[in-house]
């Protein structure tokens, strides 16, 4: 059994393309809605940033001009700073000669002849005793303080005793 | 009529985007720029306004004393006058007698007949500030009181090099180096931070707060 269909063609077409006019117009508009959304928002990204960035702008200079007032305090830190840190490192690195000929004197069983002290360097001592081993017990002592201690020369002299001469390396 | 509204909008896309691209001003590389600028600023900003918060706590006045203490330390010019009334301050108190001494410290003449200066060194910029000093006749304990007292004086000293000997005649040659330093540049963005100065600037008065300052005592 068939259908009759009574619609007449012209109808058909009229409905078709009504259809097609809400489906066209719905995409339309839905698009233009997706566009002027996105527009707008780069449109307004673009004047948040814009405005942001001549607002920052105008801090910055305000806070330049205003660091600028304190310009002399700015002097004397960096100055103060940095004179502070010659001050630390001369302090530490001048290797105290007072120290080193101070060490010398607190033995009591020798006496000191000669003396040549480099900052951070070799020194060599010349000193007299009563005898040999005050020399050796004085290398000893310096033992203590440096690194290596080297007894180089002994002798003896009628006017003068023993003599030794020491090397002490750091 | 309908069929102008896609045609309509069509267009009106195609020409609103050209616009965005053309103008430079939005397009979304721009607008990456542009952000990365605006971080960069907001980040110049924060250092400048931290910067300035700790300009406004600075105690000015105190600092400047910190300072003057440390310029009496290491002096921004080669203060010889100062070193050699250290040697000579230093002698007297060990009861040791200066004789003579020679270097090379710039353009400063000293009024003494034992005193030799080249000048022709003047022109060494950085040239440290060297002295050759001989005393006469010391016993060595006196030589080491010598020692310590010029270790405790303001300018700073550092002894670089001792020839003593008891044998002959009896003395003691010491090369002695005063400590100074020009005023060294800083930058002078104003960005740039400021350096964490009180720790440091404590540490160097506590290291010089029992020497003396040789302009201090009396000659």
């Amino acid at each position: 059994m068939s259908e009759i269909n009574f619609v007449s063609k012209d109808q058909v077409n009229l409905l078709k393309v009504v259809k097609i006019r809400k489906r066209v117009m719905g995409l339309t508009t839905l698009v233009l809605v997706i566009y002027v959304v996105l527009v707008s928002g780069i449109l307004g990204w673009w004047w948040y940033t814009s405005s942001k960035e001549k607002r920052l702008s105008s801090e910055t200079n305000e806070a330049i001009k205003l660091i600028g007032q304190y310009s002399e305090s700015e002097v004397v830190v960096q100055r103060v700073s940095a004179r502070a840190k010659l001050v630390s490192d001369f302090v530490a690195n001048r290797n105290s000669a007072a120290s080193a000929s101070a060490i010398l004197l607190e033995n009591q069983d020798i006496q000191i002849l000669s003396w040549d002290y480099v900052s951070a360097g070799e020194m060599r001592i010349g000193v007299t005793a009563g005898n040999p081993t005050l020399i050796k017990g004085f290398a000893t002592y310096l033992e203590k303080f440096y690194n290596k201690v080297q007894l180089g020369e002994l002798s003896w002299s009628p006017t003068q005793g023993w003599i030794g001469k020491l090397v002490c390396k750091t | 009529m309908w069929v102008l509204y896609p045609v309509v909008a069509a267009v009106f896309m195609v020409l609103g985007i050209q616009y965005l691209i053309s103008s430079g001003r939005t397009s979304i590389s721009t607008l990456a720029v542009q952000q990365k600028e605006v971080d960069a600023e907001e980040n110049r900003l924060a250092e400048l306004n931290n910067k300035l918060e700790i300009l406004k706590r600075i105690d000015s006045e105190k600092t400047k004393l910190d300072l003057a203490k440390l310029v009496t330390a290491v002096p921004q010019s080669r203060t010889v006058w100062l070193l050699i009334r250290e040697l000579n301050e230093a002698g007297i108190r060990a009861n040791i007698q200066l004789i003579g001494y020679k270097g090379t410290v710039g353009e400063v003449i000293e009024a003494s007949e034992s005193a030799t200066v080249a000048t022709e060194s003047a022109v060494l910029d950085d040239a440290p500030l060297s002295l050759m000093v001989e005393y006469e006749s010391p016993t060595f304990a006196e030589l080491v009181q010598g020692l310590t007292e010029l270790e405790k004086m303001l300018p700073l000293v550092k002894v670089a090099g001792v020839n003593y000997t008891l044998e002959g005649i009896p003395n003691a040659k010491i090369v002695v180096e005063g400590a100074w330093a020009p005023w060294s540049s800083f930058d002078r963005d104003p960005a740039s931070p400021l350096p964490e100065h009180e720790n440091e600037v404590n540490r160097a008065l506590s290291k010089i707060k029992d020497m003396e300052d040789i302009t201090l005592i009396q000659e």
